[in-house]
């Protein structure tokens, strides 16, 4: 008759242990975090694997032969080969060079040498590739213990950490314990004493705002009692736990009764329920169409539905078209709200764990703020007020009087610029002019100095020189080479600097 | 789970999913009746044509700790007769060596494949026994009639 052993006394407290299965998840801890490696794949493809795991990529990783790993995968990999390497090193000469974080090693596909403190040996794989992995399909970890979930891979940590309702979570109720066989006091006979169960039960048999006071504020918790505690069914007298109830009631406590909807029989055990509407079904027993929607008429045969469903019978009737259509605008907009609730809760994670920084502001999330702040006081707007109003009298200063000035500048400069020019011009025809004269100078120069020795010369011969026709004066010219070449000499430093002064003009 | 032992439930997966025919591979049973999946049974059919045909050859494969970082080990049983076993059972093969060509990509289905390949053309510059690795060079009629005798002991049941 009992679910429980017939040994377990009313008032104590069952041992049922949570099932355990391997990869179910139990949240002992508050910062016990799911592990994603257990999971369940719904749909995977080949090429969103590891080679080393075969599962698909948990936080990836690059290498610059352009492999994709795990991260853990990876550095496990190269762990044991950084292990090996160093061993054999070390057995040969006695360094002991350790680096910790510096693994040194080869890809595990092509052996591409690695070294995994280098960024651009092995780095984090492109966005795409880890989003694609995380959109994967997933069973709930808790599925052995009855989960139906299924969702995205990224979807599965808020899942079983807050929803699941068959994740295992201490129990933390009181338990009431006699102490009777500990220390006897004289006096009092037997002592009530408190105790917390730390036995692990899903989530779903605690009352909802029980799993929100774990661990904070010990009052709260005294309301609740041991879940494990044992008690009589009040129907059957068998013994169950709170555990136990839902089972037991829906399909093994013979007298909880409910009544039939079809016959009005309300002899019929929960348990036989099912098989009883069955049965009262073939017996020729119809509901009224709109019995979903509260519609208690039955009949025995079609004629009498149809008169039920004729003339105004069933108000209920006309209203279901309605109804269902009311249903189905609910579901869509219930399903629309989940999705958006996961996708704040997406957005929200990967904010948490960097993936998209800061929204696409430039600066840091703290700048924003701090700025922000600043703006909002009323001092500094008034500040910024003026600082618009000298900003725009600068400005319009600018346009009027300073620009004008400007363009002026400019004109005045460029006509300079000409002028310049035109007197550069100048400059060179007058130079070439003043070659000129000094070369028809030189010339006269020339023929002075002639002149002047002709005059100096004796006059015998003088004579001779006019006897001897024009020959005389050449050959004086040739005897008298050289003081005269002395004073060449000196003509052309004089004409130096002379071109020295025409350099000048 | 380690690392190991998702890659290995992983490894079971794609066995039964697809593997080569005629081979079979199963994790052994612990005494408890739950499995083991560090230890694997598998057989290794001889290839059609050669002398190894007509026999199927266990080998118990053995994951270590560090798999997939580290190869399994895979042993024929004691005695048995070719070049690169080694007369405990132990395959000496390049794939299966850490310090050789072992990485963590290669598959069950792989390593079975390359013991298969490895039955029928030993490699002569790897000798791990002293008795087939002399008739395999040397007496080539005394090695096949072992072979065959070999591969009676063997024989495939289906």
């Amino acid at each position: 008759m009992s679910d429980v052993d017939g040994g377990v006394p009313v008032g104590s407290y069952s041992k049922i242990e949570l099932k355990n299965f391997s990869i179910a998840f139990n949240l002992e801890d508050q910062d016990d975090i799911p592990n994603i490696r257990n999971v369940k794949y719904k749909s995977s493809s080949d090429h969103l694997c590891c080679a080393i795991c075969q599962q698909p990529f948990i936080q990836p990783l690059t290498t610059v032969c352009g492999h994709t790993f795990c991260k853990e995968c990876i550095y496990e990999f190269l762990k044991v080969q950084h292990q090996r390497s160093s061993r054999s090193r070390t057995n040969g000469s006695d360094d002991e060079e350790e680096d910790s974080g510096r693994l040194i090693g080869s890809c595990p596909l092509d052996r591409t040498p690695l070294d995994s403190s280098k960024i651009n040996e092995l780095f984090p794989t492109p966005l795409i590739i880890s989003n694609l992995v995380d959109e994967l399909e997933v069973y709930c970890l808790n599925y052995e213990r009855g989960c139906e979930w299924t969702g995205c891979r990224w979807e599965l940590d808020h899942h079983v950490l807050s929803d699941c309702g068959y994740t295992g979570v201490a129990c933390h109720g009181y338990r009431t314990v006699d102490s009777v066989d500990k220390e006897e006091n004289e006096g009092e006979e037997t002592k009530k004493q408190t105790d917390i169960c730390k036995m692990l039960v899903e989530r779903r048999f605690l009352e909802e705002p029980r799993s929100k006071t774990v661990g904070d504020g010990d009052r709260d918790q005294e309301e609740y009692e041991c879940i494990h505690k044992v008690y009589e069914c009040t129907l059957c007298q068998a013994r169950i736990t709170k555990i136990e109830e839902g089972k037991h009631l829906q399909s093994s406590c013979p007298y909880n009764y409910t009544k039939c909807k079809l016959c009005f029989n309300d002899m019929i055990p929960m348990m036989n329920l099912a098989k009883h509407e069955e049965n009262c079904g073939k017996a020729g027993h119809l509901k009224c169409p709109a019995h979903e929607i509260g519609c208690d008429w039955v009949g025995n045969s079609d004629t009498s539905l149809e008169i039920h469903l004729q003339n105004n019978n069933c108000q209920l009737s006309k209203l279901l078209p309605y109804m269902k259509n009311l249903n189905n605008k609910i579901d869509d907009l219930s399903k629309e709200n989940s999705l958006l609730h996961r996708q704040i809760n997406k957005i929200l994670n990967s904010i948490i764990s960097g993936k998209v920084t800061n929204l696409g502001y430039h600066e840091p999330m703290e700048e924003i703020n701090r700025f922000s702040s600043e703006l909002s006081s009323i001092e500094n707007q008034d500040k910024l007020l003026f600082l618009n109003c000298e900003l725009n009298r600068l400005k319009f200063e600018l346009d009027d009087k300073i620009l004008p000035f400007v363009n002026r500048e400019t004109t005045a400069r460029s006509d300079r610029e000409s002028i310049l020019n035109g007197l550069v011009n100048d400059n060179f025809m007058m130079k070439d002019d003043l070659n000129l004269q000094r070369a028809l100078v030189n010339s006269l120069r020339k023929q002075l100095q002639f002149m002047l020795f002709k005059r100096n010369s004796p006059p015998g011969l003088q004579s001779g020189g006019l006897g001897g026709g024009m020959g005389g004066p050449i050959r004086s010219s040739v005897s008298f080479a050289e003081p005269e070449s002395v004073e060449f000499f000196d003509i052309p430093s004089s004409s130096n600097s002379e071109e020295k002064l025409n350099l000048k003009l | 789970m380690s690392l190991c032992k998702t890659r290995l439930q992983e490894e079971r997966k794609l066995w039964r999913k697809d593997h080569p025919f005629g081979f079979f591979a199963k994790p052994i049973k612990a005494e408890d009746g739950s499995l083991d999946l560090t230890t694997w049974t598998a057989g290794i059919p001889g290839k059609q044509n050669t002398l190894w045909e007509g026999a199927t050859y266990p080998i118990t494969i053995t994951f270590p700790e560090e798999y997939p970082s580290k190869p399994p080990k895979v042993k024929f049983p004691a005695e048995f007769y070719h070049p690169n076993v080694y007369p405990s059972g132990t395959i000496c093969l390049s794939i299966l060596n850490e310090e050789q060509d072992w990485r963590p990509a290669i598959t069950l289905k792989q390593i079975v494949l390359g013991i298969q390949e490895l039955l029928t053309s030993p490699n002569p510059d790897s000798p791990a026994q002293e008795p087939a690795w002399r008739a395999f060079l040397k007496e080539k009629d005394v090695y096949e009639k072992k072979i065959k005798e070999q591969a009676k002991r063997y024989i495939s049941t289906t």
